[in-house]
């Protein structure tokens, strides 16, 4: 059975339709590539994957549970965990907090346990702190472990993001255009980091608008346009779908229609 | 964080203890009866400080929160009579379960939304307080409230009461530095920053905000308990909008959470309060400039006057 799978899956905004009828499964240990134009729906199927916009219609079953009524925060719980295109990292904290809150998993403990410094307490948040060094070495981001999230240089808040993502030691990984506004140093790095992440058994779901990059990295792609899916299967393939052509570098050219959908 | 400044950190910490033990040997009745006022308002003020500088919800209902405290205990001893040290668990209980009772659910509206609500209870504690009159004595008030006693020792002059405060004071500074650098803690500064992350990691935020009102409920009501057996009289204006309004101001003057900021600016801004009274009735101009110029040149806490702060990471102390 599919790690997640998504069935007949629509949304829309006052009208507008954003997912139509998505169907979807990702394979346990798989990587898959997600591309199309600019809004046609990648970042909105991530939303719904990962709780912050509810369904109209369908279901999403991950690791056998539905989860398309569950809150955010139960869902990444259950074993997803995302980064965001445009990045939203506390701000105001170390570059070390930001990961450990993560590696924490929103356990409440009980406060009082943190107050009174009880052992269960202190060893829940070493563990936590242990996690959360390792997702820095990993990310590159030992040497900015006490700077201020803010601080840090674009490339780096990137990977501070990936790093927070990983502290949830999720099952299923979505990674929302990671590579955009990276020089191509970085990004290569990132694509090294990636594999290297996949490599270690987490599952991947990868929305770029580079289709070079999908290609390189991923084995199965799938194809958004206009909120539906207009392709899947293996990614050299699927890029050389026509319609997949017509949809993806007919944007070039008419990128104002693309927006108005 | 270098040892030198940790060291010097320690050094103020201990100074600042010692002027505090040795105040009422030599400062006069009244600088001790002010000194009394600053320490029971640090414990409204840090409270808010949870809320609006950890979780940035801004509350001005801290004045209601603290008369909840007060008149509860101002009941229960004049009217049930209880001993005064008895009413303090009811005291803090009453305060919390009414505050997440009426904002449990504003709470985790957004940041305006909520700020409307907490004036709506604030207006509905006071209008209670006033016009129940068999419970509360309405607009007379409640009068002979007991003095605190250890045995046969009673804390009724300033002197005598100084030392309770300074230890409550202390007591809840301890503790909410504890609960700053807790899980909790994180979250709060998690979900200030960004909601919506805070969430994808996994944040239960609308827990996180009730557990941080309910704290700053706890800090109201143990304040309001201290005030009422320190005044031994309350009367609902006591506990008015403006009271709340200063409590905020209070919490936000002394720093962007920083809990010894807190503390340093209730101390400035209640004397403050006292030293301008030559100024008669230009008395709440000047203070009003005093904010004004204070939140002009120093945005970031009257702290910043004395140290540059450097961030020390919370989880990093384990």
């Amino acid at each position: 059975m599919a790690l997640l799978s998504a069935s007949k899956v629509s949304l829309a905004f006052a009208g507008v339709r954003a997912l139509v009828d998505i169907d979807l499964q990702i394979e346990k240990g798989e990587l898959l590539g997600i591309i199309g134009p600019n809004g046609s729906g990648k970042s909105t199927l991530f939303n719904v994957l990962s709780g912050i916009y509810r369904v109209d219609q369908g279901t999403i079953e991950f690791r056998g549970r539905r989860t398309e009524r569950l809150g955010i925060a139960q869902i990444v719980r259950s074993g997803i965990a995302r980064t965001f295109q445009n990045k939203r990292l506390f701000g105001t904290m170390s570059v070390l907090d930001n990961v450990v809150v993560a590696a924490l998993k929103g356990a409440q403990g009980s406060v009082l346990g943190d107050v009174l410094g009880l052992r269960s307490s202190a060893k829940a948040r070493m563990k936590a702190k242990d996690t959360a060094n390792r997702c820095l070495a990993l990310t590159g981001l030992a040497e900015s472990t006490y700077l201020l999230a803010r601080d840090l240089p674009y490339g780096a808040q990137n990977r501070l993001e990936l790093a927070r993502a990983l502290a949830l030691e999720p099952t299923l990984l979505l990674l929302d255009e990671p590579a955009a506004g990276l020089n191509p140093s970085e990004r290569t790095a990132l694509q090294e980091l990636i594999r290297r992440i996949h490599g270690e058994g987490v599952t991947i779901a990868l929305v770029e608008h580079d289709v070079r990059m999908v290609t390189g990295l991923c084995a199965r792609a799938i194809v958004l346009d206009h909120g539906e899916k207009i392709a899947d299967g293996a990614s050299a393939m699927v890029v050389r779908d026509p319609r997949v052509q017509a949809a993806y570098f007919g944007e070039v050219e008419s990128g104002e229609e693309a927006h108005a959908t | 964080m270098t040892t030198s400044t940790g060291l010097r950190r320690w050094w103020i910490g201990a100074a600042a203890l010692a002027a505090l033990l040795a105040l009422p040997a030599f400062a006069s009745q009244y600088i001790v009866h002010i000194a009394n006022f600053i320490l029971i308002y640090t414990l409204p003020v840090i409270g808010l400080g949870f809320l609006t500088g950890f979780a940035g919800r801004v509350s001005l209902a801290q004045g209601a929160l603290f008369g909840v405290g007060a008149y509860t205990t101002a009941l229960l001893t004049t009217k049930f009579g209880w001993t005064p040290i008895a009413t303090f668990v009811p005291s803090v209980m009453m305060t919390v379960v009414l505050a997440v009772a009426l904002g449990g659910a504003a709470v985790r509206l957004a940041g305006l939304y909520f700020v409307m609500a907490t004036i709506g209870i604030q207006q509905i504690v006071w209008i209670v307080l006033m016009n129940w009159i068999d419970l509360t004595n309405g607009p007379q008030g409640v009068r002979s409230i007991p003095a605190i006693g250890f045995g046969n020792y009673r804390l009724e002059t300033p002197q005598q009461f100084y030392f309770l405060a300074l230890v409550a004071a202390g007591i809840s500074y301890i503790l909410a530095k504890r609960v700053i650098g807790s899980r909790l803690g994180l979250y709060l500064r998690a979900l200030s920053d960004d909601q919506l992350a805070a969430s994808s990691v996994a944040v239960e935020v609308g827990r996180a905000k009730v557990i941080a009102l309910a704290l700053s409920a706890a800090w109201a009501g143990a304040g309001g308990f201290l005030y009422a057996h320190y005044v031994r009289f309350v009367h609902p204006d006591m506990f008015g909008l403006d009271a709340s309004v200063l409590y905020l101001v209070m919490s936000i003057f002394g720093g962007y959470r920083s809990i010894v900021g807190m503390i340093v600016a209730t101390g400035l801004l209640e004397s403050a309060t006292e030293y301008l009274r030559p100024f008669g009735e230009f008395r709440m101009i000047a203070y009003g400039m005093i904010l004004l110029l204070g939140m002009m040149f120093f945005p970031k806490g009257i702290l910043t006057l004395v140290r540059r702060r450097a961030s020390v990471p919370a989880a990093g102390k384990g």
